[in-house]
């Protein structure tokens, strides 16, 4: 019976007691580790685009001035104002020359013109103001009259470019 | 073809946008303005700026104009 009993203590499980891990040894076993640790990969900061602002195109509008305003005329309001008559100055354009020029009513003037436009083709259509002409001033005639000043001023014009196409 | 401009020179109104192929006389140009715009321009004559180069109505306009170019209307004067 005796030995019955002692077989049976010895056959008895053996309490195996748990304890709590330290911090310690959990270092320990984490520095084991075989797998050694990498640096987080670093992600490149995106760099922001440039901001470009897409705005609907509008086209630039084209101008809307009469032939004598796109050639600079200018209106003077205090000579007409003076001459009881709508008075424009300003200078007939070519590509051969420039003349200084005045509308006063339906009269057509050009200072200083040039030998070549009072010697050539149409030098009897421009006739001095005065016997005198100190101003160098000369009227122009037309045939046909011209109906407006814009078409006055690109007669001229065109005559002058004849007259130096023919020296 | 060529794209151009036709500014009436005594209105203050936008130049009129016209395309034109070889061939198309000033009048061409005139009569095509008078139907699509309604804009009159019996009498008229086209002519460049500057006092260049004025076109009869009868004159191909097409190889003495740049595309984009405007050309101007005016009532025909002389000097004379």
């Amino acid at each position: 019976m005796t030995s019955q009993i002692q077989q049976a203590v010895k056959k008895a499980p053996e309490v195996v007691r748990h304890t709590r891990a330290k911090k310690s040894t959990v270092q320990k076993n984490s520095q084991l580790s075989l797998v050694p640790k990498q640096a987080p990969p670093v992600v490149p900061k995106a760099t922001p685009l440039p901001v470009v602002a897409i705005l609907p195109r509008a086209a630039i509008s084209r101008g809307k001035d009469p032939y004598w305003k796109e050639q600079g005329w200018q209106y003077s309001l205090l000579q007409s104002l003076f001459k009881i008559k709508q008075v424009y100055t300003g200078s007939y354009k070519t590509p051969y020359a420039s003349f200084r020029g005045e509308i006063v009513g339906d009269d057509y003037f050009i200072f200083d013109p040039s030998a070549e436009i009072l010697h050539g083709p149409h030098g009897a259509c421009f006739t001095p103001v005065s016997s005198d002409n100190t101003c160098n001033k000369y009227k122009i005639h037309f045939n046909p009259y011209p109906s407006d000043i814009n078409s006055g001023i690109a007669s001229v014009e065109r005559a002058i470019i004849e007259i130096y196409k023919t020296f | 073809m060529k794209n151009i401009a036709i500014k009436v020179g005594a209105s203050d109104l936008e130049p009129i946008d016209v395309s034109i192929d070889p061939g198309t006389t000033s009048r061409d140009i005139l009569e095509h303005i008078k139907q699509t715009k309604n804009v009159d321009l019996q009498g008229y004559a086209l002519s460049k700026q500057n006092g260049a180069e004025q076109f009869g109505p009868a004159e191909n306009v097409y190889p003495k104009v740049e595309d984009g170019e405007k050309l101007f209307a005016f009532k025909p004067s002389v000097v004379g």
